[in-house]
Parts: structure tokens; C-alpha cells; sequence
């Protein structure tokens, strides 16, 4: 039950919220479909970004300690703060993207 | 004219994939099967040296949580028995004191004879640890060492201790276990054994 807990708590707010914005904002299955892809975009971008920064950060820790053999710990890279700016980043440049097919 | 070229539907699998990953992760045995596939297991034997390596230090001079499992794996094993030399790896990080020392503080404190206990506190890498501490132990004569670390970093810590020409006997020391069943800890364990596959790739690649 324990591991069952959160994901059943995930379900049930996540409905509360549907059927609470359905009857306030009266929207169709459509703008439902556009919303998960939107956030399925955004994740991928996450990832992308994510990934691109850990490669371009492993790179140029390596660079420094063969150039200047200055010691840079590679577990630098494995902390939250990481993510969390990743998510930031990925946030903007979702939004640009998005703005700019908008247009 | 052609269509423009848009990312967002790869973006929508690459984030799918990502949500499929994540779920798989946390509520199938993946991480613990891949974890188990990499892992070295205990082969605990008399040896000429118990080598504790490096894990981290607080920098108000708190042992991390894996230093200081595998510093009192390293102290018990001492206490039965098997070795008659204990070394202690790790450095300063960023300001802290040095981690080796710490360790053998506590190991003084836990009984542990000064003439007994050996330290390494210049390396910063595995690579390192594992040259300096080898070169200590082939002043003494040794052989033959127990060594104490995590289950995932056992395989690329003893293939360097063995290719400079020590046997080794690896005695794994695991914050998290590998056969972890909570949806937290499996994707930590993913987390770390992803982390660790790519080191050991690192490694083979430097060499």
C-alpha cells in the first residue's frame, strides 16, 4: 500500500483538478490532447537540454584537468541544482519555441 | 513549398519515453537487475592490507554517510582479524579536513592500534587512490588486500589495484542496498548505476 500511495494521490488530485477546470473553463477533449502533448514536449525538451549539459559539462571537465590540471570533481554534475536549472532552461526555451509557432 | 521542419513531435516521444522510463524504474525490478549485473559481490578473505577508499567529508568535518559505512566495514574487518594493516583513503574537499584522517580518528577511538593504520589523503580520483595506495602497500610487502567499497565502484577500483599486480578481495558497502523495492529507491539505484556504467566507461577509455 505504502507504494501505491503517491501515485493514487497523483490520480486523485489530478481528476479533482480535471473535473473542477472542465465545469469552470468548459473546455473539450481536444484542448485535454493539446495539454499532455504540450507537457510531453516540455519533458523532452527537459531532456534534451539536460543531456546536452551534462555532455557539454563532462567535456569541458576533462579539457580543464588535461589542460591546466586543475582537478574539477566530476560529481559536480550529479547534484539537484543542476536539474532544477535544467528545468528553468528548458521552461524558457519551451516558451520561446512556442511562442515562435504561434506566430 | 515543403513543410517547415518542426521539433515538437520528437520532443513529444523524447518526453513519452521519458515518463515510460521513469515509471518502469520505479515499479519494475530494472534498476535492481541492471545494478546486480554490474556489481562485484563479497569474497571476504585473510589478506596483507584492509584498503577503506574515499568517499566524502563534510566540511565541518562530518563523515558522509558512505565514508562512514565503509570506514566501520573497514574497522570490523579489522577486528576480526583479517589483516593487519588498515588503510585509510580520501582528501580534503574544498576546505574540509582531510577524510582519511577523520576515519582514523574514529578508528582509534574504536580500538584500532596507531602501528596498525595507514593513510592516503592526496588523491582526488580512484585512479589516484589506487596508485599512491599501491605504492604504500609494495613498500610493505603486500599482496593480497581486502578491498572496501561500493558494490558499483568495486569493479573499476579492482581492475586498477589488479593491473598494477595486487589480488584483490572485494568486500561491497552499500547505502543503498541493490535489491531496493521502493519506487524512491529503485530511482536512486537507476540514478547510480547509470552514473557508475558511464565511469567504468570513462575509465576504460582513459586507459
Amino acid at each position: 500500500m505504502d507504494k501505491l500511495y503517491v501515485p493514487l494521490l497523483i490520480v486523485f488530485t489530478s481528476l479533482a483538478g480535471y473535473l473542477y477546470t472542465k465545469r469552470t473553463l468548459r473546455f473539450d477533449r481536444g484542448d485535454l490532447r493539446r495539454a499532455i502533448n504540450g507537457t510531453l514536449e516540455f519533458i523532452g525538451c527537459w531532456v534534451v537540454v539536460y543531456g546536452a549539459n551534462i555532455l557539454l559539462g563532462l567535456a569541458l571537465i576533462l579539457l580543464i584537468r588535461q589542460l591546466t590540471g586543475f582537478f574539477i570533481s566530476l560529481y559536480v554534475l550529479k547534484g539537484v541544482l543542476l536539474v532544477l536549472f535544467t528545468l528553468l532552461q528548458a521552461l524558457v526555451l519551451y516558451h520561446l519555441w512556442c511562442v515562435h509557432r504561434r506566430e | 513549398m515543403g513543410r517547415r521542419f518542426s521539433f515538437h513531435p520528437i520532443l513529444r516521444t523524447l518526453g513519452l519515453l521519458c515518463v515510460l522510463g521513469v515509471l518502469v524504474t520505479a515499479y519494475t525490478p530494472l534498476p535492481n537487475l541492471l545494478a546486480q549485473s554490474l556489481a562485484v559481490s563479497s569474497n571476504v578473505r585473510p589478506a596483507d592490507a584492509i584498503v577503506v577508499l574515499g568517499a566524502g567529508i563534510h566540511r565541518d568535518g562530518t563523515l558522509g554517510k558512505d565514508s562512514l559505512r565503509r570506514a566501520v566495514q573497514g574497522i570490523v574487518l579489522y577486528r576480526r582479524g583479517l589483516a593487519p594493516v588498515i588503510v585509510f583513503s580520501g582528501p580534503s574537499y574544498e576546505g574540509s579536513p582531510v577524510e582519511a584522517e577523520a576515519r582514523a580518528e574514529l578508528a582509534r577511538q574504536l580500538g584500532v592500534p596507531e602501528k596498525a593504520i595507514l593513510l592516503e589523503g592526496r588523491a582526488d580520483t580512484t585512479a589516484e587512490e589506487v596508485e599512491h595506495i599501491t605504492a604504500q602497500l609494495r613498500q610493505r610487502g603486500a599482496k593480497r588486500i581486502l578491498l572496501v567499497t561500493s558494490s558499483l565502484h568495486l569493479p573499476r577500483a579492482s581492475s586498477r589495484f589488479e593491473r598494477l599486480g595486487l589480488k584483490v578481495f572485494p568486500m561491497p558497502v552499500d547505502d543503498l542496498p541493490l535489491s531496493t523495492d521502493g519506487p524512491d529507491g529503485r530511482l536512486a539505484l537507476m540514478v547510480y548505476t547509470v552514473r557508475e556504467a558511464l565511469a567504468q566507461w570513462l575509465y576504460r577509455a582513459g586507459e
